[in-house]
């Protein structure tokens, strides 16, 4: 339980720098497309004085703010089916002789999953995807984004959703029925 | 046996309090590095008109102000226009506190202020109040006056803006004034 903690602290830890990487990428990449004109300040009225980004032209905050969005939308989304790339390799794997010689060829070992990281990996990215998602729907319904942003990434957030949980039903599946696996072992060792 | 369960229990807790933190702090971070439009908007006009009279524009909270706009024209540079659209004035007398100038300079700054109205004979006049003086901008012939005004060295004078309405008006009129430096 322990070991599953630390390992989930630490994936969060990469989750939360990758989107805030990302956050930054697609506010610089907003900023060079439109050629805004911003100013930072230092806000101070807070606990803590914060840098703020100020857009000069009110009629462009939303273009900004959908185009560095959209890029942190791309760039989430990259990286998610970065990380499932490498579960559903480790996974296929498991069960394929031929598929671990290729990996083997084509020396992605590397590439692979360890068994005691794929689980906190999945949870913490279906976490981040889904705050991700909500973030930028937050921005659509305060009216600074547009609405196709967030369909897209809302969208992708269920399918991610819907693949985490058929993989634990799976593996629940296999767990729970430690009978019927023997009955099923029985049943080829007396053929 | 105690300690070891203990020691697993706190760094279990230390673990999961972490994994908040990274959470609420993914959100704060993204947060900050939303952008937002400017509220300061002297530090804009300063910036770009590059002289030592700043203009802020005041909050318009009035049942009569439909809209308003600042827009700042970059040729020629220093010159900021005020757009306020009105509706339904009453025949009656209103006073708007429409801007502060601080003139950070040690001599005396001078602007002109030139009106634009997007209707013409509208049986209204127009006038600015500045330091308890009253200067017209419109008269109710629909005459223009463009005034000169002064503002004494690191002062900060309120603009308030005087409407006087012979007759009610019920189709919205647009009212432009140019700040000049």
């Amino acid at each position: 339980m322990n070991r599953f903690l630390k390992q989930l602290f630490i994936e969060s830890v990469l989750a939360g720098g990758l989107l805030i990487i990302a956050k930054i990428i697609g506010l610089i990449g907003a900023l060079w497309i439109t050629q805004a004109r911003y100013t930072f300040s230092t806000d101070s009225s807070g606990l803590l004085p914060i840098l703020k980004l100020s857009v000069l032209d009110l009629d462009s905050l939303t273009t900004i703010t959908s185009y560095s969005n959209a890029l942190f939308t791309a760039i989430m989304i990259l990286l998610v089916i970065t990380v499932t790339s490498r579960i559903l390799l480790t996974r296929i794997a498991a069960n394929n002789s031929k598929i671990v010689a290729k990996v083997i060829y084509y020396n992605l070992f590397e590439w692979m999953e360890h068994g005691h990281t794929i689980y906190p990996k999945m949870l913490i990215w279906l976490v981040f995807t889904w705050l991700g998602a909500l973030l930028v729907l937050r921005d659509a319904l305060i009216g600074i984004s547009w609405y196709s942003i967030p369909i897209v990434f809302i969208t992708f957030a269920i399918v991610c959703s819907f693949l985490v949980f058929l993989d634990i039903d799976r593996h629940l599946q296999i767990i729970s029925f430690p009978q019927q696996r023997e009955s099923r072992k029985t049943k080829h060792s007396s053929i | 046996m105690n300690l070891a369960k203990l020691s697993i229990a706190v760094s279990s807790s230390l673990f999961i309090f972490g994994l908040f933190g990274v959470v609420i702090g993914s959100l704060i971070a993204f947060s900050i590095l939303t952008p937002q439009g400017t509220v300061d908007r002297s530090l804009v006009l300063g910036a770009t008109s590059q002289k030592a009279l700043v203009f802020s524009p005041l909050k318009l909270e009035s049942s009569i102000v439909s809209q308003s706009k600042l827009s700042l024209s970059n040729v020629p540079r220093g010159i900021t226009s005020f757009t306020i659209e009105f509706k339904d004035l009453r025949a009656t007398t209103y006073i708007l506190q429409l801007l502060q100038t601080h003139n950070a300079d040690e001599i005396p700054q001078s602007f002109q202020i030139s009106p634009k109205l997007s209707a013409q004979q509208v049986p209204v006049s127009f006038s600015i109040i500045i330091d308890g003086i009253k200067l017209p901008l419109i008269q109710e012939n629909g005459e223009y006056l463009i005034p000169q005004i002064t503002v004494d060295p690191q002062s900060i004078s309120t603009i308030q803006l005087e409407i006087i309405a012979k007759e009610s008006i019920l189709y919205p009129i647009q009212l432009e004034l140019s700040i000049t430096q």
